[in-house]
């Protein structure tokens, strides 16, 4: 009897240390370097940067003068344009996108009443912020050309080099002013929102604004 | 002019000059000029700082305001909180990749090379493309598309905690209705004479 456990024993013995040499773990990188030594995985590779990325740098190549002259065109983008893309993001893409999110759980009254406080906001901002800031940024340019901001900023009065970097520099003022404005106007702008937001979801869908989650895991989807 | 009127927008042109003329504005600007990268990434961080600070105030706005409905006020202020922590790293990681200098060498060269790194039109190439592509991964990919998506699922998450952190409230909410109906059952009352009384009155119907 004992010596037949004992073979069983020095057999189950040889038959772990098999099994552990086979099983032993070469670490992340190696693995990625065998995956890339792999004949299959390589011709994936190569299929698929043939598919995708050649055909996009052929269709540059072939048109590279268009795509020159398109990104000349538009080498200055101007506050108007930011603002409008500014606008559009903010009243129609947020909301969408935040409506038809498929990876929030949460019920679709819920986001709806969410995503159309972005809306609001931009409206708000339109009509207040943008409409000081830009009267602002006029206002500081009229001052400069007056020559009333100091010699470094007379657009007006300078030429060559000089008139480049003055132009920057008011460019850089001009934003830093913005900025300190639009961070003091930051909570007017959020309290009348705060306070306009609900009492236009009441005017604009009654039955979202007043319905509450009747589901027991407080308005999520199970 | 009325003379209170003048000689307050006097002063007030004073104090931007003065703002103007100062020192560390005068350093800040020539270091802009100088280094584009850094006037670029000055421009994102003073960006990010607005939005956070709007997304903070929205949140405590939130919080406060009595005229939304208890569940849908819980999803709006969940949503404005994941959406400032998502547009803040969001707009600082697109900012900083499109304004590296070597990404911006290595696309630029790709597409302008043909024309000479030193030409006029490159510059003017180089310049539209900075343009284009921060309007359009920064301002409407990333800030409008990417950070409501990822936003969304976070604001779930931070909805469900606050629920666990404040129940007590939901509760309240739930047991108005019945109050003075059902005594309710805690060891507390177990041997009160209204839950005796209650009982009774249940078994023998």
């Amino acid at each position: 009897m004992i010596e037949i456990r004992s073979t069983y024993n020095k057999s189950y013995a040889n038959q772990n240390i098999k099994r552990q040499q086979n099983v032993t773990f070469q670490g992340g990188l190696s693995v990625v370097k065998s995956l890339e030594k792999n004949e299959i995985i390589q011709e994936a590779v190569a299929n698929c940067a043939e598919k995708t990325v050649k055909p996009v740098k052929n269709l540059i190549n072939k048109n590279k003068e268009a795509v020159t002259a398109f990104f000349s065109k538009h080498s200055e983008i101007g506050e108007g344009a930011g603002i409008f893309f500014d606008f559009i993001g903010k009243a129609a893409i947020i909301p969408i996108v935040m409506i038809f999110n498929p990876f929030s759980k949460e019920d679709k009254d819920s986001k709806t009443y969410s995503a159309l406080k972005h809306p609001v906001g931009a409206s708000i901002q339109a009509v207040m912020e943008v409409s000081i800031l830009m009267q602002g940024t006029r206002y500081i340019d009229k001052l400069a050309k007056q020559g009333k901001l100091g010699a470094k900023y007379a657009v007006s009065k300078l030429t060559g080099e000089n008139l480049e970097k003055a132009t920057s520099r008011l460019n850089f003022f001009k934003n830093r002013a913005c900025w300190v404005a639009a961070i003091s106007m930051t909570p007017a702008l959020c309290a009348i929102e705060n306070w306009a937001h609900p009492k236009l979801m009441k005017i604009i869908s009654p039955k979202t604004a007043e319905r509450k989650n009747t589901s027991k895991n407080g308005g999520h989807k199970a | 002019m009325i003379k209170p009127v003048s000689s307050i927008s006097n002063n007030f042109v004073k104090l931007i000059k003065k703002a103007a003329e100062s020192k560390t504005f005068e350093k800040h600007f020539n270091k802009c000029i100088d280094n584009p990268t850094y006037a670029t990434r000055v421009l994102i961080l003073t960006n990010v700082s607005k939005d956070t600070f709007a997304y903070a105030l929205r949140v405590k706005n939130g919080l406060t305001n009595k005229e939304m409905p208890e569940e849908k006020k819980k999803y709006v202020v969940a949503m404005d909180a994941a959406m400032g922590g998502v547009t803040t790293v969001a707009q600082i990681a697109t900012g900083w990749v499109l304004s590296s200098p070597k990404v911006l060498e290595k696309a630029t060269k790709k597409l302008f090379g043909h024309l000479g790194e030193n030409s006029k039109r490159f510059k003017q190439a180089r310049a539209g493309f900075v343009a284009v592509s921060t309007l359009v991964f920064s301002m409407l990919l990333a800030k409008r598309v990417v950070v409501p998506l990822l936003a969304g699922p976070m604001a779930d998450k931070i909805k469900i905690s606050i629920d666990k952190s404040n129940p007590t409230k939901l509760k309240n909410n739930s047991t108005e209705k019945y109050s003075g109906m059902i005594p309710t059952f805690s060891h507390a009352n177990y041997n009160n004479d209204l839950f005796k009384a209650f009982v009774n009155n249940k078994s023998k119907n």
